[in-house]
């Protein structure tokens, strides 16, 4: 601490200085030019009153200048700037070893630093909203996960906690809305939200333009607020556009506002901002007094109140109104799940997908950065082994043991600065390339670049290179014996406590490379489980097309299977298409919940499934197995007996295995009844952003007898996701082309590869995989040269003893493996403190391994055995040379 | 280069503050109030004036500042602080109880 004072006071002492210097030069000049003018007026010549006035300044004014500088003493700032010159001369005396050194701090720098801003944006910079931390979301969990969403807020639950909840000064309920629009450049995709009209004033923020929904708009016409993003980006920015109208899935709404640039709401999970919020309007099916209709719920905590308080009179509040209905959330569901209320504070909710990714490679860099700094502190001991004599007749001629130390601290202070330099433009390179390549498929709604709080970690990245890397060296080398130094002319002994600060270094670099091979391991091994697991289809080859149905001119079933059988007829026209089919789900999707019943009893709660519609072609296009009974058919058309398909989970959940199933009868919501004449393989599903892939059971249905009006009341279109096997690809062009000539309503909204969807899901577990294995691979690098310099380091210490022993006929085999023994020796002990700490980082590391228990012992033993081979070959190159010491030569000088 | 010894320097200091306990006085003044006062029995000027009056500065015993002086041009006045005052007093206290100790010693019995 007071070393880093009293390089402070050099700093300030080094600016007073110039001042200094002027002051001086001034003073004197006053007396000479003084003692001259009275000199002159004596009738001295200008000469001899010069003389005269430098007698009496006591010398010429240059002399009396350092001897002032004398009597005040050497500086800290003369001291600094010496050791300054010094290092910078060493530095330009050995230009490899510093360009070793600046990348290597640069890039462990740099990298702490850009994972930090990364981090920083997602998990701790407060959001754009007043108060931000007053601002919760609340989902229901089950209560065997309580910190997980399970399902969504039914709507009367915004309408009791409005009416009844204390803690909440401002409470709102939302929900997302698709919606298709038409611009210049062909249809849109658009997300946004309905919301109630406290939602602007919860969150707190004013409209840029215009004004907020109010409660008025929920009955007039309809009226919709924008986001800056839709406006600026598809709308031109034009300022007339408020007032104005817009058309959304071919309703025609009024624009009365535009929200602030950085006005991002994201409510559970969603990658990115909703582009329009729009009011549930009264009639909207589910959103009545009573409805279940799912809503996520934004409240502001009242001032003062806990978000544990909130919670707790929250559920209290909902259970009581829950009591009233006859179907409610305090009764378990079908697969006996208890629900629990949970609320999450906005930022956490917005970050739950990547925190643990973020996470996780913030804590892999300061590994990195440790490894660096004291891999820099083997180097600049390397350098100094050198200047073992310098240092010597240094301390011999009067420099204390902590001037030494101060020097190898400046030294290392500019090279971590230098090095920051470095690493704070590889920072700003690598978060421009972060944003383009958006590998974990969400960005920060702050935005991520480098601030003031990046540059105060830059800081602290300096300080602790500089320590670890400075004071390394300077006690292993002022510990080191000057005298026999001096002695022996060359090399001399290591003592003890030198050779144990060595021994220690190389400890702590393996046990922290092997932390991160651990981790690494853990992470690889669990991606390879998620990419391995079979997912009950076959993605490859197939694309699939998202196209969207409006409700004119597709109003009825029929209208809507006949476009579709239109657009199947010319997609296989088309060359090297082998299959076309359709379903009302993406792929790796649930959906379409319907509650599936085997009597006539409506009261006791059935369990919900999965029930998407299906073309007879689906199954054998995305080579799903037929595990009983047939698949859909011709038979199965509109005016058919109702039929189902069931997955081979819901046919043993519903009755007991698929045999059984197939002639069965089962009721989906209040339908009437279908057969089951099928069932078909368990296809994976994902479930939010979680790492995991579900099976959950399925209700198939002929699209043929249930492309009806979809189950969202407001829905003023029906997405159709279309699939198609094919030889080479169809371009997105290819299929608009089709879907125009079938029918020109219909919007083809994207054309994606299924195989890359597959590869999406398992995105972030891949990103934090990759990421890790780099950070390994620069750990085991660094952690193999640093083994590399200290073997090499004791190798030309004990020259003359090797020199003896081999003149005195040992083997040169014994002479090498003593030195790789030793290495392994300390790899062991840094190999088992590692793995003791990489248990305790792993546990850390749980929720993101899939199917791999935390002590997985295959793991740890590859990691185990890299680190020791990587350890062996590292010592062992160096030490050959200890073979191939000239014995003679060594001896005679 | 030649230190003046410790008694010397010691010396030069007290006298210094003694100088300038009356007014604040630059350097050239300084000189030659010193020189009138001792009547050249001091000869200061030797080269250690500037560099006593640093060092008093530099341990916070004298204070200076920039002024205009008599002729007209900028000067650095030097002024005791209460520092040197302090060691100003103590150093005559000392002197007081030496000459005292030395004129006891010296005197014929």
């Amino acid at each position: 601490m007071r070393r880093w004072w009293s390089y402070w006071a050099r700093l300030i002492d080094l600016a007073r200085r110039a001042r200094l210097e002027r002051d001086i030069d001034d003073e004197l000049r006053f007396h000479v030019e003084s003692e001259m003018e009275v000199g002159v007026q004596r009738g001295l010549s200008e000469e001899e009153a010069r003389r005269e006035a430098h007698d009496s300044l006591g010398g010429p004014p240059l002399l009396v200048r350092e001897q002032i500088h004398d009597a005040r003493g050497v500086s800290f700032s003369d001291e600094f700037r010496a050791d300054l010159r010094q290092g910078l001369r060493l530095l330009r005396r050995a230009p490899a070893v510093t360009a070793v050194v600046l990348l290597t701090l640069g890039v462990a720098i740099g990298g702490t630093v850009t994972t930090f801003s990364i981090t920083d944006a997602w998990l701790f910079r407060p959001l754009h909203f007043p108060s931000a931390d007053r601002l919760v979301v609340a989902f229901m969990a089950t209560a065997a996960k309580p910190t997980e969403p399970a399902v969504w807020m039914p709507y009367r639950a915004y309408l009791s906690w409005k009416q009844s909840v204390r803690s909440f000064s401002s409470v709102s309920a939302a929900f997302f809305r698709g919606a298709t629009w038409r611009g210049a450049s062909g249809a849109k995709s658009l997300v946004g939200m309905r919301v109630t009209p406290e939602f602007f004033t919860t969150l707190g923020v004013p409209a840029f333009r215009g004004r907020h929904l109010t409660a008025g708009d929920a009955t007039g016409s309809p009226a919709v607020v924008l986001s800056y993003g839709f406006w600026q980006r598809d709308l031109g920015g034009t300022t007339d556009i408020v007032g104005g109208t817009i058309s959304l899935s071919d309703i025609i709404y009024t624009v009365v506002g535009i929200m602030p640039p950085d006005f991002d709401v994201r409510l559970l999970d969603r990658p990115e901002g909703a582009a329009f919020w729009t009011l549930f309007r009264p009639g909207d099916r589910g959103y009545e007094p009573g409805g279940m209709g799912p809503v996520t719920i934004l409240g502001r905590l009242a001032k003062g109140v806990s978000a544990q308080a909130a919670r707790a009179e929250a559920a209290a509040v909902m259970e009581r109104a829950e009591r009233r209905y006859p179907l409610n959330f305090n009764q378990p569901d079908g697969s006996g799940n208890r629900f629990v209320v949970n609320l999450s504070s906005l930022q956490e909710d917005n970050a739950r997908t990547v925190r643990s990714t973020l996470l996780t490679v913030l804590g892999a860099a300061v590994c990195l950065l440790l490894i660096a700094a004291m891999n820099v502190g083997v180097l600049l001991f390397g350098q100094g082994l050198k200047r073992r004599n310098e240092v010597a007749v240094r301390h011999a001629v009067g420099a204390g043991r902590g001037r030494l130390v101060r020097q190898f601290m400046t030294e290392s202070l500019v090279l971590s600065i230098g090095s920051s330099v470095l690493a704070i433009a590889l920072a700003l390179a690598a978060l421009r390339v972060f944003v383009a390549a958006n590998p974990l498929g969400t960005l920060p709604a702050s935005g991520v670049h480098l601030d003031l709080r990046a540059a105060a970690v830059a800081a602290l990245a300096v300080v602790i290179t500089t320590i670890v890397a400075g004071l390394v060296p300077a006690l292993r080398l002022s510990a080191t014996d000057v005298g026999a130094t001096l002695r022996s002319g060359e090399g001399g002994r290591t003592t003890a406590p030198a050779q144990r600060a060595q021994r220690g270094m190389l400890v702590a670099q393996i046990a922290v490379s092997t932390v991160l091979l651990v981790c690494a391991a853990l992470l690889a091994k669990t991606v390879i489980h998620l990419r391995a697991e079979p997912l009950g289809f076959n993605p490859d080859a197939v694309e699939v097309a998202e196209v969207a149905l409006p409700m004119t001119p597709f109003d009825s079933n029929a209208a809507r299977n006949r476009f579709y059988d239109a657009l199947a007829d010319r997609l296989r026209a088309k060359p090297g298409v082998r299959a076309v089919a359709a379903a009302t789900l993406p792929p790796l999707a649930g959906g379409q919940f319907t509650s599936v019943r085997l009597s006539t009893d409506n009261v006791t709660i059935a369990p919900r499934m999965s029930a998407p519609s299906v073309t007879p072609a689906y199954f054998e296009t995305l080579s799903i197995p037929l595990v009983a009974g047939r698949p859909f058919d011709r038979r199965d058309s509109g005016d058919g007996r109702p039929v189902v398909v069931l997955n081979a989970l819901a046919a043993a959940q519903l009755f007991g295995d698929a045999y059984r199933a197939v002639g069965q009868r089962v009721r989906l919501g209040d339908d009437s009844w279908c057969d089951v004449v099928g069932v078909v393989g368990n296809v994976r599903t994902t479930f939010f952003n979680t790492l995991e892939w579900q099976t959950a059971p399925a209700v198939y249905r002929p699209a043929a007898q249930s492309l009806a009006q979809p189950p969202d009341p407001e829905a003023t279109h029906l997405t159709l996701w279309v699939y198609i096997r094919a030889d080479r690809p169809l371009s997105a062009d290819d299929v608009r082309d089709a879907a125009l000539a079938a029918g020109p309503r219909a919007a083809v909204l994207s054309v994606q590869p299924v195989p890359d969807m597959v590869a999406n899901a398992t995105r972030q577990p891949a990103f934090r995989m990759t990421l890790l294995l780099w950070f390994c691979g620069a750990s085991l690098l660094l952690a193999g040269i640093g083994i590399y310099g200290i073997v090499a380091q004791a190798v030309t210490e004990r020259l003359r003893e090797i020199a003896i022993r081999s003149a005195l006929g040992a083997q040169p085999r014994a002479l090498t493996l003593s030195f790789v023994r030793q290495a392994l020796a300390a790899g062991a002990s840094g190999l088992a403190i590692g793995v003791v700490l990489s248990m305790m980082f792993a546990r850390l590391l749980a929720s993101m391994l899939y199917s791999v228990p935390i002590s997985d012992v295959s793991s740890l033993t590859a990691a185990a055995l890299l680190m020791l081979a990587v350890t062996g070959v590292a010592a062992w190159v160096p030490a050959l040379r200890a073979t191939r010491v000239p014995a003679v030569h060594v001896l005679r000088t | 280069m030649s230190r003046p010894s410790d008694l010397v320097q010691g010396t030069l200091d007290v006298l210094i503050l003694q100088t300038l306990t009356l007014e604040p006085l630059h350097g050239l003044a300084v000189a030659q109030r010193l020189r009138a006062r001792s009547g050249d029995v001091l000869n200061v000027s030797r080269g250690s004036l500037y560099p006593a009056l640093h060092k008093l500065e530099h341990e916070g015993l004298l204070r200076a500042e920039w002024r205009l002086s008599e002729n007209g041009k900028r000067a650095k006045y030097y002024e005791v602080t209460r520092a040197g005052r302090k060691r100003l007093e103590h150093e005559q206290r000392e002197w007081k109880r030496l000459s005292a100790a030395i004129s006891m010693a010296l005197k014929p019995t």
